[in-house]
């Protein structure tokens, strides 16, 4: 099973990807946890999350995208999920009902309109 | 990693049943993941039934290890899985609903750890803000929704709870295959 990795890149100054790829379990989240929350708490303050590369995707790792997004929020930034034809995490994230507060994007275009709403 | 078939009983397949100690907590919810994943292959259940029972059952592992007492690291948990079908209560191609089947699979899960009925749990709805948005509890809320049955019992000190799902079965014939 795939283990967990992020990076990320910089659009524009206030406009970041942070992509994270593999399993998003609990030992996943171990390994990119404090990084997510990093890259995510850092002065860009539009965040596409690019999940098109996780394998799996367990209630941590939504822990950690809600707790993230609220940070965001309060900073007056947004978070937008890039799902891609990810269609296992997209209704792992569906059944938690998340797509409600945080919106979900089928492709970087659809993500970047999204970050500029 | 090994899976053993146990017995083709009438109307299902099952594997020998898996005995995890939890005492590594996340490793040992991986570990339980690559059992499943390997069985349910073996079983021949469809990826994404498969993946639906795999999201299910780290949800409830991670909920033993989180809220199941001191003593549930170091109790082992049991698994069992079958695979078999049932009555598709809504076939597609027009058969009487008696006619038709539907895949099933079935797992589940022993421990020993403190009495929880997470069955019981009635999960918040669908939050209208983010700010509203819990973090915590969704473990529950993914399990209900990405089952087709979730029930528990508490037997001789043990929590037993099974997670179902279905899927649609192809129609032998009804492609020219």
């Amino acid at each position: 099973m795939t283990t967990a990795s992020i990076e990320h890149r910089d659009l524009a100054e206030d406009v970041r990807i942070v992509a994270l790829s593999g399993r998003l379990d609990m030992l996943g989240m171990e390994t990119v946890a404090l990084r997510f929350t990093s890259l995510t708490a850092a002065v860009p303050r539009r965040i596409m999350v690019d999940l098109t590369g996780v394998s799996f995707l367990a209630s941590i790792g939504i822990r950690s995208i809600i707790e993230s997004a609220r940070a965001l929020e309060r900073r007056g930034g947004r978070m937008v999920l890039l799902l891609g034809d990810n269609e296992a995490v997209k209704a792992t994230l569906e059944a938690t009902g998340i797509g409600s507060v945080i919106p979900f994007a089928a492709d970087e275009g659809e993500a970047r309109h999204l970050l500029a709403a | 990693m090994t899976v053993s078939p146990s017995q083709a009983d009438r109307g299902g397949r099952t594997v020998d049943p898996a005995v995890f100690p939890l005492t590594d907590g996340p490793g040992a919810v991986r570990a339980a993941s690559e059992w499943l994943v390997a069985a349910g292959r073996w079983l021949e259940i469809p990826p994404q039934p498969l993946h639906r029972l795999e999201v299910c059952l780290n949800e409830l592992l991670a909920n033993v290890i989180e809220h199941g007492g001191a003593r549930a690291p170091s109790l082992p948990v049991r698994l069992d899985l079958r695979s078999g079908s049932a009555p598709d209560p809504h076939p597609a191609d027009g058969r009487a609903s008696g006619d038709a089947l539907q895949g099933e699979a079935t797992l589940t899960l022993r421990d020993g750890g403190t009495p929880f009925d997470p069955a019981s749990h009635t999960p918040a709805g669908a939050p209208a803000r983010l700010a509203d948005a819990r973090p915590g509890g969704l473990g529950l809320v993914m399990v209900r929704q990405l089952s087709d049955a979730f029930s528990y019992r508490r037997e001789r000190d043990q929590n037993v709870v099974t997670v179902r799902v279905r899927w649609r079965q192809p129609t032998a014939g009804l492609h020219g295959g």
